[in-house]
């Protein structure tokens, strides 16, 4: 009995070389990813600026969060961006499905487009700051065209057009690029012959996208989505902060952009905490729907 | 299998080796270091700046020639994001020695890691102003707590185009006694197609925020200005609510530049007044966009200053707001070569040094060491106005936290113009409850 309990105690020298191949990502994965959201969980029940020991306070950050303005604008903030995610979708698919039928100059577009992602949310932040602005080249170029009160029109200055503004150049504009690229190579997965039938039995380019080109790229799209919110929750600080610094009021304020302005410019890094757990929740959601889609399709 | 085993066991050692040499180098390095001439790291927020940091390269060198076993490697950061920035120098104790630093609740946010310099400089203690010593103590004390060594005398005023007041049909030498007269004068420069009044918002908006900061000044007395620091003074307040209702008529009357939420203060308002246009601006005493700035801009002779627009029935019509210090230098509690870094921030805040800063940026500073030349009448003026009847800067008492968003909520009421003035005093208040 003890003998069959240590063989099956024992490790094959298999398993040994597995765990020494996996140790070094696995320790990287405690330090730098479970450590950090375990700590974060524990650091949302303090009272804590980043210096000195944090004092515990039970769930008083939960409760001063779910009274709080910013986090119910953020959560507000956050559905208008998820709107905006369809059309994020739509347009990239749409243009890499034109892209693909071999315009003229493809490459040229193709290159042009992509550029908003080599240059980041940072640089594109401050860009469209100085281009939407009062005293920017579109109000110049509007003046000269005779528009004479153009400097009125400020995008970013009032609270619906700021939001949509963000979540326009952000979740559309923005994605466009990697958008195109990532559903060329999806579409060069489908087989030709499928266009070749449907051309026979005389369907256009509408029908040619809509019953061939997204059934057969439908994982691509989902995780193409999947990644859009994830950019949404989580990855928007840098534009938010450069473009409009989450104003006028709390009009582009998102949980990300908070847990950050909480953290750093409040020293509430205990506050903060809890605004991350939260983000945490969301984005624990996404990863779930991601895993799952990944399974259903490895199943098919 | 064998063979993949021995590669990986081989690999494991090389890494192991690799970390153990790195950590003696590591060792070594800091070994070396306690024997050679020490290096002091130094932040600044203003070392970017070209006349600034041309003093600062200054004063360093001077301060190397005199300390020849002192190094200092001083850093340019970002002003936008410092404090952030120090917090997270101070939260890893990184290799961080001496930091130029406000006088705000930003710096006192954080202040668990300034070096208390109390003992230090016991000697000199009477060389810096009172109300300087009490802006960088931590308990508003002159004699106790002094964690930052000031190097600026900060205080924020009107100044005004003289020249295009008097083309506006204006006596130029004639201060605005009050609201009245005030709005008087830019309702005739606005006749006369001049901007009556340039800010500057795009970001932070410090066009509003600087007035702000003046008519409070006379509308509070320097007890009820502290009272912001612990939520004693409510910006529900009345004297809040009219300083509120009078920047809200300056926008209402089309007093401000159209394009004030488009350009920022520094340096784009600060430039177009430079260039000539605008009547007046809420400027500084000390370092940038003060009289020196201005002075030599549009001349000295064509500059006027006075310390606030009066409130109606304002209870301290003459006070100039004076932030003691706006600017210092302060040592990390952590810092290996406190002694050295002590000295320099000593240094840096008196005697040669701090006269090479204050001829080069105009900035006052108040340390007695200095003499300041006060042949310059514009100058005299505005010392005049910061050693007369002064009250605290409402900003050097708010909570830091509730800044950026008070900033945000002044863009929605101002310029968004889309809450009513209710509305924002509450959402005011309710930032500054939430960061108390």
């Amino acid at each position: 009995m003890q003998n069959r309990m240590s063989k099956k105690l024992r490790m094959s020298q298999d398993a040994k070389d597995g765990w020494i191949l996996l140790a070094p990502l696995l320790v990287l994965t405690i330090v730098f990813l479970l450590y950090p959201v375990v700590s974060n969980f524990y650091y949302s029940l303090t009272k804590w600026k980043g210096l000195g020991e944090p004092q515990f306070i039970g769930l008083e950050n939960y409760v001063k969060m779910f009274g709080d303005d910013r986090f119910y604008s953020s959560l507000k903030n956050l559905f208008v961006l998820v709107l905006y995610i369809p059309l994020g979708v739509f347009v990239p698919l749409l243009i890499a499905s034109v892209l693909r039928g071999g315009m003229k100059g493809w490459k040229i577009y193709r290159a042009l487009l992509y550029l908003p992602n080599i240059l980041g949310p940072v640089i594109l932040g401050t860009i469209f700051a100085v281009m939407l602005s009062q005293v920017g080249p579109i109000t110049e170029l509007l003046t000269r065209l005779g528009f004479e009160h153009a400097s009125r029109f400020y995008l970013l200055g009032k609270s619906t057009s700021a939001i949509n503004t963000l979540s326009f150049l952000f979740v559309v504009w923005m994605r466009v690029g990697f958008g195109c690229i990532y559903f060329l190579a999806a579409m060069s997965t489908i087989d030709a012959s499928l266009y070749d039938a449907a051309k026979i039995d005389g369907t256009n380019a509408w029908q040619d996208f809509i019953h061939i080109t997204i059934p057969g790229i439908k994982f691509s799209i989902q995780f193409f989505t999947v990644l859009a919110f994830i950019e949404v929750f989580a990855r928007m600080y840098g534009m938010i902060f450069t473009l409009t610094g989450g104003g006028p009021g709390y009009a582009t304020y998102t949980l990300e952009f908070g847990v950050y302005m909480l953290s750093f410019s409040a020293y509430q890094k205990g506050y903060a905490s809890a605004w991350a757990v939260i983000l945490f929740f969301f984005c624990a959601i996404i990863a779930l729907v991601q895993i799952r889609l990944i399974k259903k399709e490895e199943l098919s | 299998m064998n063979k993949i085993r021995n590669t990986i066991g081989v690999l494991l050692l090389c890494l192991l080796i690799a970390t153990s040499a790195g950590s003696l180098f590591a060792q070594g390095q800091s070994a070396t270091k306690d024997e050679g001439p020490i290096t002091l790291t130094v932040w600044n927020f203003k070392y970017a700046e070209e006349i600034a940091g041309k003093a600062f390269q200054e004063m360093d060198k001077l301060f190397m020639e005199q300390n020849p076993g002192i190094i200092i490697d001083h850093q340019a950061q970002p002003e936008s994001n410092y404090y952030q920035l120090l917090l997270s120098a101070f939260s890893a104790e990184s290799d961080l020695d001496v930091f130029l630093t406000h006088t705000d609740q930003r710096a006192w946010g954080i202040a668990e890691s300034f070096h208390v310099f109390d003992d230090e400089i016991s000697d000199v203690m009477g060389n810096y102003a009172e109300s300087a010593l009490k802006a960088c103590s931590e308990t508003n004390s002159a004699d106790s707590d002094i964690k930052i060594l000031p190097l600026t005398a900060q205080g924020l005023g009107i100044y005004y185009n003289k020249a295009n007041l008097a083309k506006a049909g204006l006596d130029p030498e004639a201060v605005p006694s009050d609201w009245d007269d005030f709005l008087a004068a830019c309702e005739a420069l606005k006749q006369a197609g001049i901007t009556p009044i340039m800010f500057g918002n795009q970001g932070s908006p410090f066009g509003i925020d600087f007035t702000y900061r003046v008519i409070l000044g006379t509308l509070f007395s320097g007890d009820e200005i502290d009272g912001f620091a612990d939520g004693t003074t409510k910006f529900t307040s009345d004297e809040f609510v009219q300083a509120t209702g009078m920047i809200k008529e300056l926008y209402d009357r089309g007093y401000v530049n159209v394009t004030n939420g488009s350009i920022p203060y520094f340096m784009d308002a600060i430039n177009e007044f430079k260039n000539g246009n605008g009547g007046f601006f809420p400027g500084l005493t000390s370092d940038i966009a003060h009289w020196k700035d201005f002075g030599e801009a549009l001349g000295y002779e064509n500059i006027g200053y006075f310390p606030a627009p009066v409130a109606d029935n304002a209870a301290y019509p003459e006070n100039q707001v004076n932030q003691g210090a706006g600017i210092g230098f302060a040592v990390t509690e952590y810092s290996a070569h406190r002694e050295a870094a002590v000295k320099y921030a000593k240094f840096m805040t008196s005697g040669e040094a701090g006269k090479i800063f204050m001829d080069a940026t105009g900035a006052i500073v108040p340390n007695s060491t200095i003499e300041v030349d006060a042949s310059n009448p514009m100058l005299s003026e505005v010392l005049a106005h910061m050693n007369g009847a002064t009250v605290p800067d409402i900003l050097n008492r708010v909570p830091g936290g509730m800044i950026q968003d008070f900033y945000n909520f002044m863009n929605l009421y101002f310029i968004a113009d889309e809450i009513s003035q209710d509305e924002y005093i509450k959402r005011v208040q309710n930032i500054y409850e939430s960061n108390l």
